[in-house]
């Protein structure tokens, strides 16, 4: 369609001050540059944290005491013998103590048997004494150690917690305080750290959320490279496909120009970049790279088209430009409305994703639509060739494919197909696992250290990832001595116990037992809780007066308002979580406390569980939005509803298939996947609008379908087969990444931008050809009708 | 040519085309809609599903502990612990069965007159008996103090008699199965830990800070008796009239050769330090020769007559053992690893059953455990 009006003279008005329009984009993007080199790239973990969940509030209110969710383990294990050897115990206290200077570190988490923390307790003739079990000094003589080891087998509170029960293995746990920790210095120092004790004699093994997103920093500069080579392949591939130097680099520039800008405007809104992110940032850039190339296509045709005539690059760009406006426009704006749906998500990380990414996005309306066009306005040789090397036969011989499959009868072939596809991926997509997939980190590959360090940690003991439950009321004074609701705790601890999901369990409960059976002379048939609230808030009392101040704070608070029951867990997989927690509920419904309530659920597990709980609904509705907005615009854009119908279904599909193959792939959808999942739900969808927009123009220009759409798709659709090509290729790159996350994204990437090629180039088509919407065709089709009924009429 | 100018043209029929035309236009632009708000409602009602059933406790959990075990009959086990747990076994503890009790008390002990009948004591003076091998427990009162009731011991004796004693100088006897019991002493603040008869009249009471006492008239009168020690008594085990060994708290060892009347504190029995398993075989034997006193505390003592010898067992696992004349003692532990504390043993049919933090079988020959695990 030749646009008029506005569009036309705002083309017009571009190329003629063509000069300082590019000088004022120049500025603007040197100035952003400045931004955008200095944008900081870290992981805050907070961000990932659905704020308004109940867990994350119960998370976020007792953290300080029942344990944050950065928690460190370090796991000291032994080849031969035992650990109780003098080197190993020594190896043990120096780690424990050097923690102390590891940034951001709460000295008073630190625990170990090195420790100060973790003591024996016992009954004397002076009454109850306790005693560090290896604290100020290390064991000397072979007696000591022996004495060592029996302290360590009858402690329970430490056998099987903090030294193996084969005895070969000892672990020091440590947290940090929330708002100080840097993931990056805290890995880089511990790192140090263990590289300092670790010999031939043991292994030391690191696991941790601090310690997963270290390895995500320490893989950024691995990144950069195949950010670098992405963008170094994708010059590569346009050269080759486009074979000239002005369709190569204008749309790198496109490119580069809108990543600047969108970094630069995110740096000022003060948001930082989430470095396991950077596969989105790709995504987007490939978004300008599409609307790029197609621009210079259509530049190409409008050259060829007034080739007769005095050839002017600034004709044919003015043309360009005014052309591609709407779809681009469409595209652009579509992009960005999906996106921005995602903002309405709870999760802090997704909604600064979103600005970064609606930004990112619209500036391509001014470095691929407006700024390519301008650009091209000076070109010199609108018509020479950098190389010989011509590919387009091949393209054409599959884009003449495709216009004979969708302009014969096997189109309503294309249209069974997608239906089955539908069908076959909706119904796939259901096996879809929500939050981890498997055992170990999903960020990283199986056999990566830290997903084998953890592997080795949670075999070696009960589990290293935890969940805190927290049992009390506001304002009830003494709630945690009370008999009632103690015993409730304690079964509640025995029930969990039974699931397999559960690898141990610890609370005041536990302690309060031990410290009962130590008053009567160690006689375990008083390891019981004590029988009224009296001689419960007695030995609490006696256990901390014997203890450090802060040693029972990891279990009540001073005034017993709220205690913690800890679950331990060996693994993070969405199911195990999700079981774990219907089991809680389970229990909680059974067992109704008349007083105090059970408040879940805190601690790295207990947030999981709340992110987990949110994004599968999170990530449909988002969908829905997505297509609220899709339909809106279209029937706005081409004043029929119908449109808003029938650009869904390519969208509908890439939704279903990306699903199915995270199903199949075993790639959960979890914190780190469905930023990508949802900022993809209208990827592509604006290949569809450019092959549609050609079709209605080539019709409108009085075409009968089968050419419009076969001009369509050698024409806009070769400038969507050599984007995708280009885009598939280039992504394929990152399957070689350190990053597991990262290689399974760009595959999705792929997946993504194959399925919406295919949409565009078959689909769209072959469904345009069969229904004739009138959004396409005008009022033609309605109107022949009518027009051979009145022939038919006058003829009577 | 325009859809507007053929109007007029045709106005009936335009009529008829545009409301079926309208009809399913208005239709086709519903759809899109139907579908958002189709998937809106999914994502407001979908929640991923936890997998699996829940998973019953196990009859024999890994956190419980059992504080009496008695053997009515060959192979058959009854098993008492926390929360009111009865666990019985008919095939020597390869399958258990939990049986339903009407308490949640801690139970600490269970003692049978036959696989049919029995009888189970525990905190708050809380006694169950059954007659039905436990397909039905039923709880029943006791006499009661008013200051702590916790029982600790029960004895089955013939002809449906039985002693249980406890805190507060609890002493408690039945004479019908345990329907009926009367208090055979009056309260004194401190515990009675065992009671032992060896027929009808003879009986002892061992206790806290070293008492000890005996009757020669089943019970009616007790005489105070001289144990030599302060410290708590736990446990008394007699081979005949004249022979008997009594086993308290710090590895405690005492034993008498006259009935009773004299008892003789024993040195501490010891064990190789490397008691523990070890990697290097050949530091393992090294340590043989060095050994060390067994002080953790003792708190049961039997006679294994297949053997001749007396068997106690204790905290962390340590069992201790003597030859018939009670004048030379060795010990060991259950297992290297596992310090799990044991109050109760007993043997039966030529079997030793250990109850506490674990409970199993210990084959003292073999040095083997077999423990008692359920599904």
């Amino acid at each position: 369609m030749i646009e008029t009006g506005w569009v036309n003279r705002f083309a017009l008005f571009c190329i003629r001050q063509r000069v300082w329009v590019v000088s004022l984009l120049a500025a603007s993007t040197l100035l952003l540059t400045f931004f955008a080199v200095n944008i900081e790239v870290k992981t805050v973990f907070a961000d990932m944290l659905p704020s308004s969940h109940p867990y994350v509030k119960t998370h976020e209110r007792f953290k300080d005491t029942f344990g944050g969710s950065n928690i460190v383990t370090i796991m000291v294990e032994v080849e031969q013998g035992d650990i109780f050897q003098p080197a190993v115990l020594e190896k043990v206290r120096t780690l424990t103590l050097e923690l102390r200077k590891v940034s951001a570190v709460n000295p008073f988490q630190i625990i170990s048997l090195a420790s100060k923390k973790l003591k024996e307790i016992k009954s004397s003739t002076e009454g109850i004494e306790t005693k560090p079990l290896m604290w100020p000094d290390l064991p000397k003589t072979e007696q000591e150690i022996s004495a060592l080891r029996d302290a360590v087998l009858r402690n329970p509170l430490v056998y099987g917690s903090y030294v193996s029960t084969d005895l070969k293995a000892a672990v020091i746990t440590v947290d940090f305080i929330d708002r100080l920790v840097d993931y990056g210095t805290v890995f880089n120092e511990i790192n140090q750290l263990v590289d300092q004790v670790r010999d031939d004699k043991v292994r030391v093994r690191v696991v941790g959320d601090p310690i997963l997103y270290g390895w995500v920093n320490y893989y950024l500069p691995e990144t950069m490279h195949l950010v670098l080579a992405t963008v170094l392949l994708v010059v590569g591939l346009l050269f080759l496909f486009n074979r000239t130097w002005r369709n190569t680099i204008l749309p790198l520039i496109a490119g580069l120009v809108s990543a600047i800008w969108a970094l630069g405007v995110t740096k000022l809104f003060g948001i930082h970049f989430e470095p396991l992110v950077i596969v989105v940032a790709v995504l987007i850039s490939a978004r300008a790279v599409s609307h790029s190339v197609q621009i210079v296509n259509r530049f190409d045709e409008e050259v060829e088209a007034i080739e007769s005539g005095r050839e002017s690059s600034e004709t044919a760009a003015k043309m360009a430009l005014s052309d591609m406006f709407r779809p681009g426009m469409l595209g652009v704006i579509a992009d960005a409305g999906c996106m921005a749906v995602v903002a309405l998500s709870p999760i802090p990380l997704l909604q600064k994703l979103t600005v970064l990414s609606v930004v990112w996005v619209f500036t391509l309306s001014v470095s691929a639509v407006v700024l390519t066009p301008v650009l091209l306005s000076w070109g010199r040789h609108p018509k020479g060739f950098a190389h010989g090397l011509n590919l387009a036969p091949l393209l054409h011989l599959f884009l003449g494919f495709c216009a004979r499959i969708v302009t014969s009868r096997a189109r309503y072939g294309v249209i069974a197909v997608a239906i089955l596809i539908f069908v076959s991926s909706g119904i796939y997509a259901f096996k879809l696992k929500i939050g981890d997939a498997n055992p170990g980190s999903p960020i990283l590959w199986p056999d990566s250290t830290y997903n084998l360090d953890s592997g080795a940690i949670n075999n070696k003991f009960q589990g290293v990832d935890r969940m805190f439950i927290v049992v009390g009321e506001e304002g009830s004074r003494g709630l945690l001595k009370k008999v009632e609701v103690m015993d409730n705790m304690n079964l509640f601890q025995r029930f969990m116990s039974s699931q397999p999901e559960i690898g141990a369990t610890l609370s005041v409960a536990d302690v309060v037992p031990a410290v009962n059976r130590i008053m009567h002379e160690g006689n375990p048939r008083y390891q019981e809780l004590g029988a009224n609230q009296t001689v419960n808030g007695s030995l609490m009392f006696l256990f901390e007066s014997v203890s450090e101040p802060g040693d029972l704070d990891r279990f009540v608070d001073n005034q017993y308002e709220n205690g913690a029951v800890t679950l331990f867990f060996r693994d993070r997989q969405g199911e195990t979580i999700r079981t774990a927690v219907a089991r809680i509920k389970e229990f909680i419904a059974k067992h109704p406390l008349t007083e105090g309530t059970y408040q879940l659920a805190g601690g790295v597990i207990g947030v999981m569980a709340a992110v987990n709980e949110i994004i599968l609904s999170g990530q449909i509705e988002a969908i829905a939005l997505a297509l609220v907005v899709l339909v809106i615009l279209c029937t706005m854009t081409y004043r029929s509803s119908v449109a808003g119908m029938v650009f869904m279904v390519p969208v509908i599909i890439s939704n279903t298939i990306t699903f199915s193959v995270m199903a199949w792939m075993g790639i959960g959808m979890n914190i780190n996947t469905v930023p990508v999942a949802a900022l993809g739900i209208g990827l592509g969808v604006d290949y569809s609008f450019y092959i549609a927009d050609r079709i209605k123009e080539e019709l409108a220009l009085g075409k009968d379908a089968a050419t419009a759409i076969t001009i369509a798709l050698h024409s806009t659709g070769s400038g969507v087969l050599v984007t995708a090509l280009v885009l598939i290729i280039s992504v394929m790159l990152w399957s070689v990444s350190s990053l597991r996350f990262q290689a399974e994204m760009a595959m999705l990437m792929s997946i993504w931008l194959g399925v919406s090629t295919l949409s565009a180039l078959l689909l769209m088509p072959s469904i345009i050809y069969i229904f004739k919407p009138e959004f396409i065709y005008g009022k033609e089709p309605g109107v022949v009708a009518q027009t051979q009924q009145t022939a038919m009429k006058s003829g009577a | 040519m325009t859809s507007n100018s053929n109007r007029p043209n045709s106005p009936a029929q335009a009529g008829t085309g545009n409301s079926s035309g309208k009809l399913i236009k208005l239709g086709l632009s519903a759809i899109p809609w139907l579908i958002i708000a189709g998937l809106l409602w999914v994502g407001l009602f979908i929640k991923p599903q936890p997998v699996g059933t829940t998973v019953q406790p196990p009859s024999i959990e890994r956190t419980d502990s059992f504080y009496g075990i008695a053997s009515p009959a060959k192979g058959v086990l009854w098993i008492v612990g926390n929360k009111g747990k009865v666990v019985r076994s008919n095939d020597d503890g390869t399958t258990w069965v939990l049986q339903k009790t009407p308490t949640l008390e801690h139970l600490q002990d269970v003692a049978s007159w036959d696989d049919k009948r029995a009888v189970a004591v525990g905190n708050k003076g809380v006694v169950i008996i059954t007659e039905d091998g436990g397909n039905t427990w039923t709880e029943v009162t006791v006499p009661l103090s008013k200051v702590s009731n916790k029982l600790l011991r029960v004895k089955a004796m013939a002809d449906g008699r039985a002693w249980a004693v406890g805190e507060m100088g609890a002493l408690l006897e039945t004479t019908d199965y345990g329907k009926t019991w009367q208090r055979r002493r009056d309260e004194e603040d401190a515990a009675w830990n065992d009671v032992l008869f060896l027929d009808a009249d003879n009986g002892w009471l061992m206790g806290e800070a070293g008492r000890m006492m005996r009757t020669v008239d089943g019970g009616k009168t007790w005489q105070p008796v001289a144990s030599q020690v302060k410290i708590s008594l736990m446990a008394v085990a007699f081979r005949d009239a004249a022979n008997g060994v009594a086993v308290g708290l710090e590895g405690s060892l005492l034993a008498t050769h006259d009935g009773g009347k004299t008892w003789t504190l024993l040195p501490r029995a010891k064990r190789p330090t490397g008691g523990l398993a070890t990697d290097k075989p050949e530091t393992a034997l090294a340590k043989q020769h060095v050994l060390e006193e067994a002080g953790e505390h003792l708190f049961d003592v039997t006679w294994d007559e297949a053997q001749q010898i007396w068997f106690a067992i204790g905290n962390q696992g340590v069992w201790v053992r003597g030859n018939k004349d009670a004048d030379s003692w060795d010990a060991g532990r259950i297992d290297a690893r596992d310090m799990a504390w044991h109050t109760r043993v007993i043997v039966a049919n030529g079997h030793t059953y250990l109850a506490g933090g674990r409970v199993g079988e210990w084959n003292g020959q073999k040095n083997a455990w077999r423990a008692f695990t359920s599904k």
